[in-house]
């Protein structure tokens, strides 16, 4: 196989979006589904627990330290979109820096995450405790999941352009982990409107 | 990246059983997956079957005792779990993988590596959920798993544990293979294979995938919900605590209704190639078939509560769902006068497959129609929980579904092998099995009638059942022996029958321009799609336009064979999926033995390798 | 043989694409960082003062909305790069809205 035959082979598309990039977007309109699915569990059950502490008994949301946990997430889309700004540019130092940056507010985020349910714990909010504490902790451990696999892969885009594997020509890898990400933070603004600042 | 060479005679290399077992666990050819999807699904067909067989011989006679309740439990779980799950869905995706590519003109699938791991995960699936059976804790809830009849307070074994452990992988590896599909479809056509060109197999193939797409997660959700119940001492579903089962009758069916498309519509896209090919007809209102079955899609999204109308919903929800339900038999009803005037006036050739759809439509009508009965919400109280509904649901899914799937087995293993299936023998089984089907079947709308409940184990004599259910038992041995006939058929046209040439039925598509079996690159060029029904647009021309011709449909040559790209064989998608079961394993047994978490920790480790290994190879 | 790194889509009336040029510089996306932080911050304002109950719930959807919208639009260049995407991701959303929500309706009227 000579060089010339691998460089024609450009893949070409029939509606011209990248197989992997569509994809992504099929495979998030489906998370949306799974999400929806969670958040509408906990709808559900909303002030249907028998046993407190839960909402508008015993227990109250800490809103200023959840705002600011939402906005570090917020903030990080914006780097994961300079983060692709940078790659398409070919600035492989912006690159590093903002998919650091990017993961550093994901660990933020996660770090607030794991306090935050320490805190439920210590104020008798568990997983077994009642029906608040159940569909609580299964939407937004689910949501910080899918936080972890998205730092774990901007750790792994970090190392390859660090091993000089990620070239401008690969923005695309990039630009699929930012879409990830985005999604994710997307999905943070939705969860945190309907679970924590939405009193019924 | 592995480059095709024209193999030279002689040269290959001589094929040994370590040799066909290597290339089976590393291949990420969409054929060869598609035939291994194939049999894997017929050999689960034999399972499912033996446990039907299992149910009617102890059901045949009045108060008959063969074997335990429990074990009659979980027959019947087995049965519907394996049938749906293990058989009619992945014999459809069988059908995706081989023919879709070819009918769009495609070397290979969008994902060929994600393509072999979705079957890696059907099949450590289907093991793990069968695991069951060898440790005597197979899962006996009924194949909905209705919760809190699945909470660890009324099924203490590990039996649901293997049910909803199991259907976690299967839908991981629907999933994928959805996902996989809807892109190849939109991205990898043809030049020229515009939307509304495309084989309708191929458009039911896309509505499928998205159905699955969608869908999906709100059954992941509800079987994450159970296992955390379960394993967790979570709440969801947990009275004690305020948890309400009926949410999981919504998330359940919210999935089930589109799955019961799911499983329809690929049937339903292969007798839409079957009838317009052996009735030298192109298909009657073809946007409207299109359209229908898009619609149907949609749809499916509205209907779910008529799962539920005895649930107690109340007058308004029933009522809104009982419209929405008539109305789905609506772009159903259309497709199948499409399907009436495409036959109609045709130039037919009776062939085997031409039976199995004609078969198809006509069962599928009478399940159609009892299943407009169960829309109306006074008439389904009625029907409830009766053999009725069986009756309805073997209609839809084995005359409607498995007709359609042995169509196509009958109208592309041509394709598949490069031999027919013996036209004599594929007609006894067809007879057989539409009379041992109706015989099978037929009774049960007598029995729902006459008040005969589902899933008992066993009736008294004075019911008066027994009749009944001694034709029905008397019919499945008969669906039995056609299906050993099937089998002898494959076994003896694989032998003895002649070579099928490229087009042995004088069809319409792209997958009978190429050699059968086609080569591993399938197109040596490229095609160029100019109508809907290229190959017979094709043969037109040859015909009137005999000189012009020759260039038709390969305008574009792209690269000669001897210089196609193929994707290389990975051995990652086995490995990745491997992980899950492990997974899956460990989180079964660690409410027995916390130890065992670290099984969990050894699956995450093999599914991160498996992934690791994958995105560095070089491709 | 070089190919220009956007390929010619075959069949192009599904696809809108922008060059590259035209999707917003760096400057731009923090100018909406700003915007939706400034939004956040309004959420939490809006949260304390003790308004009737009805409107506030409807000002935090519709912040919540327009977050969400910018995010898909700007940041997952969801307005930039054609329809396919977007139509594909909104079937998502606009399903898992309405399914559920008939859903928990469905409950609620049953209890």
């Amino acid at each position: 196989m000579n060089e010339a035959a691998v460089a024609t082979h450009v893949e070409q598309t029939a509606t011209g979006y990248d197989n992997r990039k569509l994809f992504m977007w099929i495979f998030l309109a489906s998370e949306c589904m799974f999400f929806g699915s969670l958040i509408a569990t906990y709808l559900l059950y909303r002030g249907r627990s028998i046993d407190p502490p839960y909402p508008g008994n015993g227990f109250t949301y800490n809103i200023p330290y959840t705002s600011v946990s939402s906005f570090v997430l917020l903030m990080s889309s914006l780097t994961m979109v300079l983060a692709l700004s940078a790659i398409q540019r070919g600035d492989q130092r912006a690159l590093r820096v903002w998919l650091l940056a990017t993961a550093f507010l994901g660990c933020t985020f996660i770090g607030g995450q794991a306090f935050e349910f320490t805190s439920f714990v210590q104020k008798g909010v568990t997983l077994k405790q009642n029906l608040f504490g159940t569909t609580f902790f299964v939407l937004t451990g689910f949501h910080g999941a899918h936080v972890t696999v998205g730092v774990l892969m901007l750790l792994s885009l970090f190392a390859l352009s660090m091993r000089g594997k990620l070239p401008q020509s690969s923005s695309l890898n990039v630009e699929l982990v930012g879409l990830y990400w985005h999604f994710v933070d997307v999905v943070w603004i939705v969860i945190f409107t309907l679970i924590y600042l939405v009193k019924v | 990246m592995a480059t095709i060479a024209r193999p030279l005679p002689g040269a290959m290399p001589r094929p040994s059983f370590g040799r066909t077992i290597w290339g089976i666990m590393t291949t990420v050819d969409h054929k060869k997956i598609g035939l291994m999807y194939l049999t894997t699904s017929l050999f689960f067909f034999l399972v499912g079957g033996v446990e039907a067989l299992a149910i009617r011989t102890q059901l045949a006679r009045p108060d008959q005792h063969l074997y335990s309740a429990e074990t009659y439990n979980a027959l019947f779980t087995m049965h519907g779990t394996t049938m749906i799950f293990l058989v009619v869905m992945p014999m459809g995706v069988a059908f995706f993988n081989f023919i879709v590519p070819l009918q769009i003109g495609a070397r290979d699938v969008a994902f060929p590596r994600l393509n072999a791991l979705s079957y890696w995960l059907y099949l450590f699936g289907a093991i793990l959920i069968n695991t069951g059976w060898f440790v005597g804790a197979a899962p006996d809830d009924g194949w909905f798993g209705y919760a809190n009849l699945t909470t660890l307070a009324y099924s203490p074994g590990h039996n649901q544990d293997f049910w909803f452990a199991g259907l976690q992988i299967l839908g991981v590896a629907s999933l994928i293979g959805a996902l996989n599909f809807a892109v190849t479809i939109l991205n990898l056509r043809a030049p020229g294979m515009r939307l509304m060109r495309m084989p309708v197999f191929v458009w039911m193939t896309l509505v499928t995938s998205a159905l699955l797409i969608l869908a999906l997660p709100v059954i992941t959700v509800a079987l994450i919900e159970l296992m955390f119940d379960r394993q967790f001492a979570t709440n969801f579903f947990n009275v004690n605590k305020g948890g309400d089962p009926v949410l999981w009758q919504h998330l359940f069916w919210l999935f089930g209704h589109p799955e019961v498309y799911i499983m329809i519509l690929p049937a339903m896209g292969i007798v839409s190639e079957i009838l317009p090919t052996f009735s030298r007809k192109p298909l009657f209102g073809y946007p409207v078939v299109v359209f229908s079955g898009v619609a149907i899609g949609f749809m499916s999204w509205g209907v779910w509560a008529h799962h539920m109308f005895t649930t107690g919903l109340g007058a308004t929800a029933n009522s809104a769902f009982a419209v929405s339900t008539m109305l789905i038999a609506v772009p159903t009803g259309v497709k199948i006068f499409n399907w009436v005037f495409t036959v109609w006036g045709g130039d037919v050739r009776l062939k085997t497959p031409f039976y199995f759809a004609i078969g198809f439509v006509a069962m599928f009508i009478i399940g159609g129609l009892s299943g407009v009965t169960h829309a109306l919400v006074p008439s389904d109280a009625e029907q409830h929980q009766t053999y009725y509904i069986v009756a309805h649901f073997h209609y839809v899914l084995f005359g409607g579904a498995i007709f359609g799937l042995f169509g196509g087995i009958y109208y592309w293993f041509p394709k598949m092998t490069g031999r027919m299936l013996s036209e004599k023998i594929g007609l006894t089984h067809f007879w057989l099995m539409l009379i041992g089907f109706n015989m099978t079947f037929g009774p049960f709308h007598m029995l729902g009638l006459d008040g005969m409940p589902r899933r008992i184990y066993t009736y008294p004599t004075d019911r008066g059942w027994g009749f009944w259910n001694m034709v029905s038992t008397i019919g499945a041995f008969t669906i039995a022996l056609s299906i050993l006939i099937f089998l002898i058929n494959v076994v003896v046209s694989l032998r003895k029958q002649p070579d099928a040439g490229e087009d042995p039925w004088d069809a319409r598509t792209l997958e009978w321009t190429i050699p059968s079996p086609p080569p591993e690159y399938n197109f040596a060029k490229i095609p160029v799609v100019q109508a809907r029904d290229p190959l017979w647009h094709q043969k037109l021309l040859r015909r009137y336009m005999a000189p012009r011709a020759e260039t038709i449909g390969e305008q574009k040559v792209e690269e000669e064979p001897g210089h196609i790209h193929m994707p290389s064989p990975s051995y990652y998608p086995l490995i990745t999926a491997l992980g899950l079961p492990i997974m899956m394993y460990g989180i079964i047994y660690q409410s027995d033995n916390k130890g065992l978490w670290g099984v969990v920790g050894a699956g995450v480790i093999v599914l991160l390798l498996g992934a690791f290994g994958w995105a560095t190879e070089p491709t | 043989m070089e190919r220009p790194a956007t390929t010619q889509p075959r069949f192009p009336r599904l696809v809108r694409r922008v060059e590259p040029h035209h999707a917003p510089g760096q400057l731009e996306y923090v100018r909406i960082a700003v915007f939706l932080a400034i939004l956040t911050a309004l959420e939490v304002i809006v949260y304390y003062p003790g308004w009737p109950k009805t409107p506030k719930i409807v000002l935090f959807v519709i912040l919540a909305a327009v977050k969400f919208a910018t995010v898909a639009a700007f940041f997952m260049h969801l307005k930039f790069d054609g329809r396919l995407l977007a139509i594909v991701f909104s079937t998502g959303m606009a399903l898992a809205g309405s399914a559920f929500l008939v859903a928990i309706v469905t409950i609620h009227a049953m209890n």
